[in-house]
């Protein structure tokens, strides 16, 4: 850097009076007050030039100058610099006898450059080493490393990016070496300082808390638009109880999800029917999301990132169902060093791992297997009959990790779920049910550009449904399915993003049904029977091309969002006509208050018929709409109220299609995961029924998961110690159901056909109301982690009924009631190598 | 028998959504619900009707009797009509020619003679007590019908409804009608033991309070008959009974597991254990067989539990 330095006066100050004059002696010299520093020359600068002018400054009896007249230049551009700061400079006035008195004064302006000081002699370094986190062995950067001794801090420092710490000057001696971070406990070590060796320390911190900080229900721009979709993230609903530390389960305590009976585990989303709504991984449909009872998802909570709850008017890109839809997101962050996990619990055993193959792949793989059957089989074991589910599901999934413009990776998972069957005590046989699903996704994303992406995800899969009750009947589904989806996005702007894509599958579907027995005149019990013997197959296709425009039209992009989407369905089946429909949507978000978004949607949804109507090819048909505000209330609180109607058409199809609605409103109010506390409170009052008549008004009836009132309140709070306890507490309106009061005696049958007391489904059971708690605890070890929790369903219970049951002649009845008070515990270990 | 009253539906691409709630029952099934088991005779009952000949040809006269529970031998009425072509509901008619059964006493006797006119030819075939229950297949039961079809037959339709002051019992029973040339006949229930000891049908035994015992009810043999299937095979077939049981006190089923009628089928006979109940008194017991094909035949018995 450029420095000035002046000069002192070069010559005693002379006084200027007129020629001829004689000069009065000063009494005062002029005295420089104040100085300016001139501009470096910059070419002088830049050439390492110095020099020294010599100016003749003329000072007025203000003290001001008054003229700069060089006396000897430097050259250089120092004269015309040295002037002009030299004007500016001021000084006290000479005085005389008579007072102030204008002087003329030499003055040297000398310009050097400064040379850089010396470095101090440096200490050498005599403590080095490397924070890392316990469990994990993630390095901690930034931490602060202090040498103590005594009560005094000898040396200190903080770690860099790879954890590591160096301390310099820190005298001999047995000291005491403290580490800790904004996010790690504090940590003391002894240490032994020798003069001039360097003493090398490796120290481990464990976290403040190793719970990640979870949302759950909020907007995330980051993700593709959607009026409402609830995001739910891992690490925080995994502790809700209730779910079994399954993310997906959590649904259940959002608005919107009507509570499905126990262990059944069906989706009933704003009230549609479970069949009508679909259910992804990674955007490719699976028939089921949980496994047989509802216990369990089909996919491995460690592989899943996400799930985009989505109960209405969701984009186009998604179709073929009326209702809601699931999407379960997999990710995985590949870690440096192999990463594995461990679960075991009352239902099942999982193993989970992950990690990189050299600098460009990684790879994660689970793999799951349950033993509630054999629990069963050993607790049950006077009974003569019993059924219990057994499931089996494994994932694999390969990325490139470092692959430019390209983003590829292979996905396979799939699951298999036995209904075991216990008919005679001692012996076990697995008639009954088995479903069986695999999935093959191939994923390849390329940007072209900044704007320009492309999508393609192609997929092949395997469905599989055996029936068998013993010998007598065989019914074997199998659909084998190739499905894509492709979609380009172009995003010229922040304002716009235009999306065109396809969400296309053609499928061979075989069924074949055996019976040793059927009626030759099904409607006469005294028929005949002979063997029914048939085998079928048919091919479907919904080859459905879907476009969306993205709007963000203000300077704030976050401040109003609109999607307009299109989606075009259709329906091929073998020998039949192709069915279509047209789908438009469209949604708005629009931030109107200082954190208040008012959000509304609306669009068509058509669904095709379920493989049991294969030799049609209608749509049933939904109008969606939804309105609702979301409003922030600080960092942590956030608020939503959504009202919503959906107006059902051509349910079943045919001559007669029936008619449907759904309509309420969802509130929740959500404390996110902040000061160690997060929780919800969901409430959705709803009314969703049809009718089979549409032209006779007094038919309306509701369906049979309508439930009128949903109360949830989800709590959890984190403890010192990384103990954690949570609950949460439901209330539900009682599931509808149709009355019967006695009978009409088939005599040659054996058996009863019931006497509707009341109109379908009139009845309602008794409401549902239940409190579940969860208490968990987190060991942390250098390389692993342990945690160890409980869950208590039904600490606090009703009757809860689920099912109502009717005597052999309809004369009485009985309510099956949910489960008692049921503790379960559990253990998950998780490994870094 | 229990059953599950909500109703779900099919559908959907993947597995049938049935199937979840069917487990759930299952798995909550182990609950200890107290509701009246069909064995159990506590009530109004039509347990078996048998008719006399088992597989009447049209224009055949067919007699029947039955086997009724009524509780506390309270008196009771039975309205039987028969008609050829009935739905699962029974026969049609018009159900105000029974408002002229409620007022028929106060009636002349010419007035009778007219209601019982109209009923029979809407299909009145008996009224209990005073008119037994006959009926003659129509003539033209089979018309329209090829040879090999009117072999096999038709079922005609019996509506029966029992009443007393208390209850009421409503019954649908199906009556083969055919040219088959080797009509099926009912089947004879020919003995019942208890722990092995013989008894006589319609006698009393004497069973200890609180004991178990087992029944063993059996026929003497199984009939043979020929079925053309619908491929135009003709098979000889032998026909498969089922067992059902009731009884007015204690528990059937030894260990408390009686399946609701305990159906046994495919044998000749059928065994079942029942405890007695633990307070003396008088109860009935009786197995009732089916043929399959509209053959009925029983057994009963009077239990003094002392």
């Amino acid at each position: 850097m450029a420095a000035l330095a002046q000069s002192p006066p070069a010559a005693p100050p002379t006084g200027a009076p007129p020629a001829g004059e004689e000069l009065a002696p000063l009494t005062k010299d002029p005295a420089l007050v104040d100085f300016v520093q001139a501009v470096y020359p910059p070419e002088a600068e830049a050439a390492g030039l110095e020099g020294t002018v010599r100016l003749l400054l003329e000072v007025d009896e203000t003290g001001a100058v008054s003229a700069v007249t060089v006396v000897a230049p430097a050259g250089s551009g120092f004269d015309e610099a040295a002037v002009e700061a030299a004007k500016r400079f001021r000084f006290t006035p000479a005085e005389d006898a008579s007072g102030p008195v204008p002087v003329a004064l030499e003055f040297d302006y000398g310009f050097t450059l400064e040379k850089p000081a010396p470095p101090p002699a440096e200490p050498p370094i005599t403590v080095e080493g490397r924070l890392q986190e316990m469990a994990t062995r993630v390095p901690i950067a930034g931490a602060v490393v202090q040498v103590v001794l005594g009560d005094a801090i000898v040396a200190s420092g903080t770690t860099d990016a790879d954890g590591r710490f160096a301390l310099r000057g820190v005298p001999p001696g047995a000291l005491k070496l403290v580490a800790f971070g904004p996010d790690h406990q504090k940590d003391t070590v002894d240490i032994a300082v020798v003069d001039g060796e360097v003493t090398a320390v490796s120290l481990w911190l464990t976290r403040l808390s190793y719970r990640g900080a979870g949302v759950v229900g909020i907007y995330d721009r980051d993700r593709p638009p959607e009026v409402t979709r609830r995001t739910l993230s891992i690490e925080e609903v995994r502790r809700v109880p209730g779910t079994f530390g399954d993310p997906v389960r959590v649904i259940q305590s959002l608005p919107g999800a009507a509570r499905a009976p126990f262990g059944t585990g069906l989706l009933v989303l704003r009230g549609a029917n479970p069949q009508d709504s679909n259910v992804y991984v990674d955007g490719v449909e699976v028939p089921l999301v949980y496994h047989l009872g509802g216990f369990r998802s089909i996919l491995n909570p460690e592989l899943i990132a996400s799930v985009d709850y989505l109960p209405g008017t969701y984009s186009a890109r998604y179709g073929r169902s009326t209702g809601g839809v699931i999407d379960v997101r997999t990710q995985v962050e590949y870690p440096d060093e192999p990463h594995f996990t461990w679960r075991t619990d009352v239902l099942d055993t999982g193993v989970y791992g992950e990690a990189k193959v050299g600098d460009k792949v990684g790879v994660a793989a689970g793999v799951r297997r349950s033993y509630i059957d054999a629990i069963l089989a050993v607790a049950l074991a006077e009974q003569e009959f019993y059924a219990a589910p057994r499931w089996f599901d494994y994932q694999l999934k390969v990325e490139a990790l470092d692959a430019g413009d390209d983003e590829l990776s292979l996905f396979l998972f799939g699951f298999q779920d036995d209904l075991v069957v216990r008919t005679d005590a001692g012996s076990e046989d697995q008639l009954g049910v088995r479903y069986s699903t695999h999935r093959f996704v191939f994923r390849w994303a390329h940007a072209f550009s900044d704007t320009l992406k492309l999508e393609v995800q192609p997929s092949l899969g395997i469905d599989g449904t055996e029936l068998g009750f013993g010998s007598d009947v065989g019914l074997t589904l199998s659909a084998y399915r190739i499905s894509s989806r492709a979609a380009l996005t172009w995003t010229p702007s922040e304002a716009f993003t235009g999306q065109v894509g396809l969400d296309a599958e053609a499928s061979r579907n075989d069924f074949a049904l055996y019976i040793t027995g059927v009626p030759v005149d099904g409607d006469d019990p005294l028929s005949e029977e002979e063997p029914f013997e048939i085998a079928e197959g048919f091919w479907q296709g919904f080859p459905d091309p879907f476009a969306e425009a993205t709007l963000r039209p203000l300077d704030d992009p976050d401040r109003l969002l609109v999607v307009a989407g299109a989606r075009l369905d259709a329906v091929i089946r073998s020998e039949e006509p192709i069915g279509f429909a047209f789908d438009p949507r469209l949604g708005l978000r629009a931030e109107i208050l200082e954190g208040g978004t008012l959000k509304a949607g609306s669009g068509l949804y058509h669904q095709p018929p379920p493989l049991t109507d294969l030799l049609d090819t209608y749509f049933e048909r939904a109008w969606a709409s939804e309105i609702g505000w979301e409003q922030k209330f600080g960092p942590a609180v956030t608020a939503d109220l959504t009202g919503f109607y959906r107006d059902m058409q051509n349910l079943g199809g045919g001559d007669s299609p029936g008619v449907g609605r759904a309509y309420g409103g969802e509130f929740m109010l959500r404390h996110a995961l902040v000061n160690r506390f997060f929780g919800w409170v969901s409430y959705t009052l709803s009314k969703s029924e049809r009718n089979d008549e549409p032209d006779n008004s007094d038919a309306w009836y509701p369906f049979d998961f309508d439930q009128t009132h949903i109360l949830t309140a989800v709590a959890g709070y984190r403890l010192p110690l990384d103990f954690e306890v949570s609950g949460r507490a439901q209330y539900v309106t009682g599931n509808p159901y149709t009355p019967y009061d006695g009978g009409l005696y088939l005599l040659d049958e054996g058996d009863y056909i019931g006497f509707p007391s009341a109109a379908t489904n009139s009845e309602r059971q008794a409401p549902y109301y239940a409190v579940d708690v969860r208490l968990s605890k987190l060991f942390t070890f250098k390389h692993w982690q342990l945690e160890v929790f409980s869950d208590v369903l039904n600490l606090v219970h009703g009757e809860n009924p689920e099912f109502i049951l009717y005597n052999y002649d309809y004369t009485d009845s009985a309510y099956i009631n949910g489960l008692p008070t049921l503790p379960s515990i559990g253990f998950q270990a998780e490994v870094n190598l | 028998m229990t059953r599950l009253g909500s109703s779900f539906s099919w559908g959907g691409g993947g597995p049938p959504q049935r199937l979840p709630v069917f487990l759930c029952a299952l798995l909550l099934g182990c609950q200890q619900i107290d509701l009246a088991e069909e064995w159990e005779l506590d009530r109004l009952r039509l347990l078996a009707t048998r008719a006399e000949p088992a597989e009447p040809r049209p224009g055949d006269p067919v007699t029947f009797t039955s086997l009724v529970h009524v509780p506390d031998a309270a008196p009771y009425s039975a309205v039987w009509f028969g008609c050829i072509l009935g739905g699962e509901a029974g026969c049609s008619f018009d159900p105000a020619l029974l408002d002229g059964l409620e007022d028929l006493a106060s009636l002349t006797p010419e007035e009778q003679a007219e209601v019982f006119a109209s009923l029979q030819e809407a299909g009145l075939i008996g009224l209990e007590p005073g008119l037994a229950p006959a009926w003659v297949v129509p003539a033209d039961a089979l018309d329209g019908l090829t040879e090999a079809e009117a072999l096999e037959g038709v079922s005609a339709t019996l509506q029966i409804t029992l009443t007393t002051e208390a209850d009421t019992e409503l019954v649908i029973r199906r009556l083969p009608v055919s040219r088959a040339a080797t009509p099926n006949s009912n089947p004879d229930v020919v003995s019942l033991t208890i722990d092995g000891a013989a008894t006589v049908s319609g006698d009393t035994v004497t069973v200890a309070a609180g004991a178990t015992v087992d029944l063993e009810a059996a026929v003497a043999a199984l009939e043979d008959y020929t079925y053309v299937t619908t491929a135009g095979v003709t098979e000889t077939r032998t026909e498969e009974l089922s067992w059902r049981w009731y009884v007015t006190g204690g528990e059937l089923g030894g260990d408390g597991f009686g399946p609701p009628g305990n159906e046994d089928e495919g044998a000749l006979a059928s065994s079942q254990g029942w405890t007695a109940p633990d307070a003396a008194g008088s109860h009935v017991l009786h197995a009732v067989v089916l043929d399959g094909r509209g053959g009925m035949g029983w057994w009963s018995l009077a239990v003094t539990v002392e």
